[in-house]
């Protein structure tokens, strides 16, 4: 089960992003939301996250402060970060992957693209988090993630 | 309005309502008949400004029954009950998606910031104190009524 936050300053916004993720076969444990980086900030003291979508454009503080924090803080920097915004430049992308963000999303998007991102983000994350579970930890099996 | 923006704009709204409402929007040349909007009474108005290297500010005017479908649509559809807050913050998501796609088709490098987008109820708008103005660009929503926009842009 993965835990999901989503960061966007429209309530609806965050309510239709539930829903699609809801929708996606990823299996979801708590899906806490939060209206702009600030607020996600203190959300991530008191409850631990496995993957982040936050939009860019936000009072406060913005999608890409946010990011900046994130990945600049040990604790949390392996946490991946997917943008969904409606900023499609090519500058903000290259800014947003220079900072650390694992994918991006255009807004108005349509929810197999929310999906496709969702789980190829995690499939990595948790490839990632197998090879640094010691040997004797590991799953048995070869199981792999399947949503 | 400008050819190059008018374009931009009508085929971004186009993309956001088609792809997030569900609501088809018909961009037209001309204004329409009165007998068309005389009804239109209640309007939601969103603003949202960029700045740049292109400047500029819109203003939406959406009946209040499109505003509603659009909310109603964006929460999964069918009789699903809206309150007017939530109408309010996807008007305001709905100029936001609009204008930021905007941007990307007519300022690809990236150069403009977009405004934090602004939308409230009026009682005292109609349409015909819009309709001299030469940026006036009028879309036809079927049913839910017309969709008014106006835009000033500088340098």
């Amino acid at each position: 089960m993965f835990n999901i936050l989503v960061v966007d300053d429209s309530e609806t916004m965050r309510a239709a992003i539930r829903k699609v993720v809801g929708m996606s076969g990823v299996p979801v444990g708590e899906f806490h939301e939060a209206g702009n980086g600030k607020e996600a900030m203190a959300v991530m003291e008191d409850a631990w996250v496995d993957v982040i979508l936050t939009d860019i454009n936000m009072p406060e503080m913005n999608g890409i402060e946010f990011l900046r924090r994130i990945k600049g803080d040990e604790v949390y920097s392996n946490i991946p970060v997917i943008i969904i915004t409606t900023e499609s430049s090519q500058a903000r992308m290259e800014e947003a992957e220079a900072l650390g963000a694992s994918g991006y999303v255009k807004k108005p998007f349509l929810p197999e693209t929310i999906k496709m991102i969702l789980t190829d983000v995690l499939e990595k994350a948790y490839a990632q988090r197998m090879k640094e579970i010691p040997a004797e930890a590991a799953p048995e099996s070869d199981e792999e993630m399947d949503f | 309005m400008d050819e190059t923006l008018k374009h931009a704009i009508g085929a971004a709204l186009a993309e956001v309502f088609e792809t997030m409402f569900f609501t088809l929007l018909e961009p037209l040349e001309a204004i329409p008949p009165h007998a068309e909007w005389a009804r239109e009474k209640h309007f939601v108005e969103a603003t949202i400004s960029y700045q740049g290297q292109l400047n500029g500010e819109l203003r939406f005017f959406f009946p209040h029954t499109l505003a509603r479908n659009i909310t109603a649509n964006f929460l999964g559809g069918g009789d699903v009950e809206v309150g007017e807050g939530q109408i309010l913050d996807t008007v305001r998501e709905a100029v936001n998606m609009a204008v930021g796609s905007m941007l990307g088709r007519l300022d690809p490098e990236g150069h403009c910031t977009l405004g934090i987008p602004v939308a409230r109820r009026v009682g005292e708008f109609s349409p015909e104190s819009v309709l001299a103005d030469l940026n006036l660009y009028v879309f036809r929503t079927g049913s839910a009524g017309h969709l008014w926009l106006t835009c000033k842009t500088g340098r």
